[in-house]
């Protein structure tokens, strides 16, 4: 009965870590499922906005609230305004009852919580061409300023909705799925790396 | 290997060390990488290759570009084959086969030219005037044939195995065109900080100066060419893509660009083949040059005929002399660079201009003679021209008939078009510009900049001077300022360019022959007069009625010309007629490069649940809902459908099955408001509900009809769980999103899709209960502690699972849900449990069965049209509160026994079926749209009632139980009798779920 | 065509959906305004070629409702905005 304990990423079958490199033998991108990340949506309260803006720029260290796709960074826990109202959290190391009792610490009663951890998975871009490989689908203009350099935002690649996520340390982006299109958004980007080669990750599981 | 007899020693941009290997109609040349098939043809001294399309006169090659309208080839084999090709544009590599089309059995002799003979009966719109009688012939003989003579090449006859490939662009300033204009306006825009994107339809940098002899800054004008694009490549805010096409410009500074990345190579190697790119900018230069225009006369089409342009292209560009005895025929100044470098490689050239005087004579070497005043006015030669008769314009009738004159090589320029095409594509029209006789886009619009050829600007100095300032004021519009002065070669002298337009020979000078004015689709003058003299001689009528310009080289070389011959024709001024409108696509985007990945297996996201391995595992097969696969029926041993559906659905009302249902749309609410929002979407009231019970919910739409059905479920006081179709979950979220955000902002409530984050399953049947009571830990399962409608939370597993005790089926059933991470674990748990039960996995098919047996409505009833009261929910519609839908369910033509209302359908007969959309009729003899009373929403397969049930909607139904009908489908000539019966076929009293 | 939404930013057309005329709005007493009001805020269009006040929703972004100004002819976008009133604080 263990089995049903740990919970099954939809991508068990469809990432095999491996190596395919670009016909000169080069690859520009790594791709690794985050298996250690938990995903909360935050919804603000009617009026609660701006309090829990300050809540969670006060936990940040900031000294004002995150601006639109902003996102920043502690203790494992990145914070990102995806939407008006809605903040985003991609919380490392920790069970989603954990990080569902820690946000409620920092942001109160400003905000009501919302568990969306298995119902999606993450998948890490890294390498000189993993923006390259994100433009030949998502409509956001990456190599500009449609992200802050700590940021996400919601899109859609293809037809699959994407939470994108840019991220500094290390410089990558975190490509949040939902489950049931993970295995499509999997075939699209082997095509779309194809040409520069691309290495697939063991996935990371969490401590 | 074959000697390249119009190859010269040296001169051109080919690299002569290399030969590469290539075939034209099985036939083996050689050429050098650097040339097109084109140039390579000519190098070896082909000039036929191809067919005219309607007559199917030899032609051969007219251009150096794109525009091309005679040598159309189909390159490759197989699946890789594309008809169609420019041989112009094609990059010659090792290996190329070309095979030249629209001829039979071959280019040499080819027996459809009989069609030329027969000219007379195949005028413009001649299939408006013939081929109608007997009308049966039509389509048994003529359309066949008609079909099988008409086209060009032939599509492929295989799947295409390359991969193309999409992707996003985004920019400042996009320059279409890397010819000077545009590599100048790119280096100021660029200079100025602006982030830039120069695309540019050839392989090089340099557009048109690679065709001409000049020198810029001391170099060659393909060197200072690719010194510049050298420097724009290492700025990095400067990104170039070669061998791309901007072939559409749409709304909110949109465009559409299509990269050949693997053609010129043979091999794919794993690149794809093309990329289809959309580009996002904020200023726009269209620095795309110009194309020049043909002159018209009589037999103007023969192969060695081409533009005076396209000469000299291929011999300063590829060093391939395309003949010795030469005649140039202009109107304006510029061809005479073609009759000066023509004379400097050793042709015999003699010029003939229209005018009275040329400014461009001053350049020519004394061996040239010029006959001003004169006019080709026919010329000979089948396969290649060998003759042209030229006459004086103003001359009396008695010089016609002179004697021919030799030549293998005739050049003609009527004058050049600058490219505005892009600037049009949202609707903004040229204007006529007098001075160059042309079309131009003074006034580009907001954000649009216009520069060199493409302005009309054809004095090369004049030109780099005003792209400099494009490119200055686009980065300026972006907010970058341009610092210092722009950076501008040094040119020696300036070029004249005087044009007096001859758009036809006067009527004195015309033989009966034909002057073709779109060599594409044969379009002759005669046609034009012909569709004038018809009522159709307005712009955008002449085209259509002639076709000219609808080939695939949309016009490039025809339409001025048209326009003008018809304005002559008129009497009005080319002002005054306008052009045809522009439109996206400016050249041909192949069907492969617009699906990109999206194609089989691709062509959408396939959603899939957490079980679909074991469904799998287990058999099933599966049907599309929506975008998810879901388990339609499991066929066990050599079952078909209607043995494995029956099978299953007597499980269920047996002993045990379980369903996946993970597809469902799950949303969670919370907040102090969230009952009161509730309240607000259904008909049913939900504030006030106990806290852990469940409930069916009808939603509206504010028009009355039922939008959605499904289940709200209360988990805690500010805490609320609704389940909603499959096929509307995206619908009602977008739904409850506009009523929070637009209607009700004040509602203190926060909700967000859950559907991924749970998978669920049904557990139904008489043993369900036994069945998960041994494996859910943590709930009491009773009948006295968890009555219907119950919600709880256990664990299976050590899993989280909230159960909730609804039913579906109308048996005893519960439905589990688990975090979708435990999805699988948790029905193999399920499954496992219920082994000594029979537990039998079920389908959807087996599930709409069960359904219907139970008169459940779902997606087929609601249609749209269908109120509540219709479907026998009326008594759902609460009267004590304002709610979507309320309000417009009251008006007097949605009661009444007009209405269409929900019942049941069974046969008369022992073996009658129904098909479902069958309409019902009292006489199945009338069978047209006023005598339906109704239609069948839902047909099965019963095996519980042992034979076919129906829901269907009928008018006044609830009156009309027991009456006989015909349901009728006089598409698929089914006719049955039926008798109309209640709806609900199985424990009607709904018993057997309570137990 | 490209949508500025006021949170995300210029995003394709592909990521939004229609929501129709926004020069309407549901009467806040429904019980009260009787039913040619109602026939009127549920089917009655002006449909003007030019300017629209419209709305459109964010699907595949923020799952924000906007009211995107949009001259129907030429497809030039004037203007947009959040529609609900309680989101307009706290953005760029």
């Amino acid at each position: 009965m263990s089995d049903v304990m740990t919970p099954k990423s939809p991508l068990e079958s469809v990432l095999k870590p491996g190596v395919h490199a670009a016909p000169d033998g080069a690859t520009g991108v790594s791709i690794e499922e985050r298996r250690d990340v938990v995903q909360l949506q935050l919804i603000a309260r009617k009026d609660k906005a701006a309090e829990a803006g300050k809540a969670f720029a006060r936990f940040l260290g900031q000294k004002s609230a995150l601006g639109p796709l902003e996102g920043a960074q502690r203790n494992g826990l990145l914070i990102c305004a995806t939407g008006p109202l809605e903040h985003w959290v991609f919380a490392q190391g920790r069970s989603p009852a954990d990080a569902i009792k820690e946000l409620s610490g920092i942001a109160g009663a400003s905000v009501s919580l919302f568990d969306q951890s298995t119902g999606r998975c993450v998948i890490r871009l890294a390498g000189r061409h993993a923006v390259d490989v994100l433009a030949k689908g998502a409509p956001l203009d990456l190599q500009g300023d449609a992200l802050p350099a700590t940021g996400a935002s919601h899109t859609a690649i293809g037809h699959i909705p994407a939470l994108v996520c840019r991220r500094t340390d290390p410089p990558c982006h975190d490509i949040s799925v939902p489950r049931s299109y993970a295995g499509s958004f999997i075939t699209w980007l082997g095509g779309a790396a194809l040409e520069y080669g691309y290495v697939i990750e063991k996935p990371r599981s969490g401590g | 290997m074959s000697r390249q007899s119009h190859r010269l020693p040296e001169g051109g941009l080919v690299e002569r060390s290399r030969a590469l290997r290539f075939t034209f109609d099985g036939r083996a040349l050689t050429g050098h990488p650097g040339d097109t098939l084109a140039s390579a043809l000519l190098a070896n001294g082909v000039h036929l290759t191809g067919r005219g399309f309607k007559y199917h006169r030899p032609r051969g090659i007219y251009t150096a570009g794109p525009e091309e309208p005679n040598a159309l080839v189909t390159l490759g084999r197989g699946g890789r084959s594309e008809p169609n090709v420019p041989a112009t544009t094609i990059e010659l590599f090792d290996g190329l086969e070309a095979r030249s089309q629209n001829r039979w059995p071959s280019l040499g002799f080819d027996l459809m030219a009989v069609t030329s003979a027969l000219k007379p009966f195949f005028p413009a719109g001649f299939y408006y005037k013939t081929f109608m009688w007997p009308r049966a012939f039509w389509y048994r003989l003529y359309e066949p044939i008609i079909r099988r003579a008409a086209g060009l090449g032939r599509l492929a006859d295989a799947p295409d195995p390359d991969r193309y490939e999409h992707g996003h662009l985004h920019a400042d300033v996009l320059v279409a065109g890397a010819g000077p204009a545009g590599l100048v306006a790119a280096r100021e825009a660029a200079r100025a900080g602006a982030r830039v994107l120069l695309v540019d339809e050839r392989a090089e940098p340099g557009g048109h100066l690679a065709d001409e002899q000049l020198e810029i800054d001391g170099k060659g004008g393909a060197a200072w060419a690719g010194a510049v694009a050298g420097e724009l490549g290492g700025m990095e805010n400067v990104r170039i893509l070669a061998r791309t096409s901007v072939f559409g410009r749409y709304d909110g500074m949109t465009f559409g660009a299509l990269e050949r990345v693997s053609d010129h190579l043979g091999e794919t190697g794993g690149l794809p083949r093309q990329r289809f790119w959309t580009i996002h900018a904020k200023q726009f230069i269209c620095a795309a040059g110009a194309i020049e225009r043909p002159l018209i006369f009589a037999n103007n089409d023969r192969p060695g005929i081409m533009l005076a342009g396209a000469a000299r292209s291929y011999l300063n560009r590829y060093g391939v002399l395309p003949g010795r005895e030469v005649l140039v025929f202009t109107n304006n100044d510029d061809a005479y660079l073609t009759a000066r470098d023509l004379a400097r490689a050793g042709a015999a050239v003699a010029v003939v201009d229209t005018r009275e005087k040329a400014a461009g004579a001053e350049m020519l070497p004394a061996s040239v003679d010029v006959h001003y005043g004169h006019a080709i006015i026919d010329t000979g030669g089948r396969k290649h021209v060998h003759s042209a008769i030229i006459a004086p314009l103003n001359g009396d009738a008695g010089h016609i008939g002179g004697q021919p004159r030799r030549c293998d090589l005739i050049c003609i320029s009527g004058g050049w078009n600058p490219t505005t095409h892009l600037l049009s594509h949202l609707g903004r029209k040229p204007a006529w510009d007098n001075a160059i006789a042309a079309y131009t886009m003074p006034d580009p619009g907001e954000g649009a900049h216009v520069a060199g050829g493409a302005a009309g600007i054809f004095d090369l100095g004049s030109a780099l001077s005003d792209a400099a300032g494009a490119g200055r004021n686009a980065a300026g519009a972006c907010g970058f300022r341009a610092r210092g002065k722009a950076i501008l070669p040094a040119l020696e002298g300036t070029q004249a360019y005087g044009v007096t337009p001859l758009w036809r020979l006067p009527q004195e000078l015309s033989s009966g022959a034909k002057s073709f004015v779109d060599l594409q689709n044969d379009v002759t003058v005669c046609d034009l007069e012909l569709a004038q003299r018809e009522g159709f001689g307005h712009a955008d009528q002449a085209k259509r009625y002639t076709t000219l310009g609808m080939a695939t080289d949309q016009g490039k070389l025809s339409n001025v010309n048209a326009l003008g011959i018809l304005a002559e024709l008129q009497g009005r001024t080319l002002d005054e007629t306008g052009t045809t409108t522009f439109r996206p696509l400016y050249s041909a985007v192949a069907l492969g490069a617009l699906a990109g990945q999206r194609r089989a297996g691709e062509f959408a996201p396939v959603r899939y649940s957490a079980m679909q391995d074991w469904h799998e595992k287990h058999g099933a097969v599966f049907t599309q809902a929506g975008l998810w696969m879901r388990p339609y029926y499991y066929p066990r041993g050599g079952e078909d459908f209607a043995a494995a559906v029956n099978r299953e659905v007597t499980a269920v009302r047996t002993r045990v099955g379980m369903v996946d249902v993970s597809t469902l749309g799950k949303i969670e609410l919370k907040g102090p408001d969230a009952g009161a929002f509730l309240d607000r979407l259904y008909t049913g009231g939900f504030s006030k509900m106990k806290i852990g019970r469940a409930r069916y919910g009808v939603m509206l739409r504010e028009d009355a009809m039922v939008f959605d059905d499904g289940t709200v479920s209360r988990l805690a006081e500010n805490h609320y769980f609704i389940t909603v179709t499959t096929a509307n979950a995206a619908a009602v979220m977008r739904h409850m999103e506009f009523c929070h955000q637009v209607h009700w902002s004040k509602l203190d409530v926060q909700f967000c899709s859950v559907s991924e984050a749970w998978s669920a399953m049904a557990v139904a049947g008489p043993e369900s209960r036994d069945v998960l009571s041994s494996v859910v830990e943590g709930l009491n399962l009773s009948n006295e502690a968890f009555p219907v409608l119950s919600v709880g939370e256990g664990t299976i597993g050590g899993a989280f699972a909230r159960v909730f005790r609804i039913s579906f089926s109308g048996e005893l059933a519960y439905e589990v849900y688990t975090p979708a991470g435990h999805g699988a674990g948790v029905w193999q748990a399920i499954f496992e449990a219920g082994r000594s039960s029979g537990l039998t996995p079920y389908g959807t098919e087996a599930m709409t069965v069960m359904r219907t047996e139970k008169g459940h409505v779902a997606g087929p009833e609601l249609d749209g049209r269908t109120t509540a009261g219709d479907l026998g929910l009326g008594r759902m519609m609460s009267a004590k509160k304002d709610y979507v839908g309320r309000w417009l369910a009251m008006r007097e033509g949605l009661e009444g026994a007009n209405r269409l209302q929900l019942v049941g359908l069974r046969p008369v007969g022992e073996e009658g079926s129904f098909v479902k959309g069958a309409h019902l009729v009292t006489d199945p003899r009338a069978t047209g749209p006023d005598a339906s009373q109704g239609h069948v929403t839902s047909a099965v397969h019963s095996p519980t009632c042992d034979g076919f049930i129906a829901l269907a909607l009928l008018k006044d139904g609830r009156a009309r139980m027991g009456e006989r009908l015909f349901a009728v489908s006089p598409l698929h000539g089914e006719e049955v009798e039926v008798e109309v019966t209640d709806p609900v076929f199985v424990d009607p009293q709904g018993e057997r779920m309570r137990v | 065509m490209r949508i500025a939404c006021p949170w995300c930013g210029p995003r394709p057309l592909s990521e939004f959906t229609y929501g129709g005329d926004a020069a309407k709005t549901r009467p806040k007493a429904p019980e009260a305004a009787g039913l040619e009001t109602w026939m009127d805020y549920v089917y009655l269009r002006k449909n003007p070629a030019g300017r629209h006040r419209e709305y459109w929703h964010h699907g595949s972004g923020c799952r924000c409702w906007l009211i995107v100004t949009r001259d129907t002819v030429t497809h030039e976008i004037e203007h947009v905005a959040l529609a609900a009133p309680q989101m307009r604080e706290g953005k760029k």
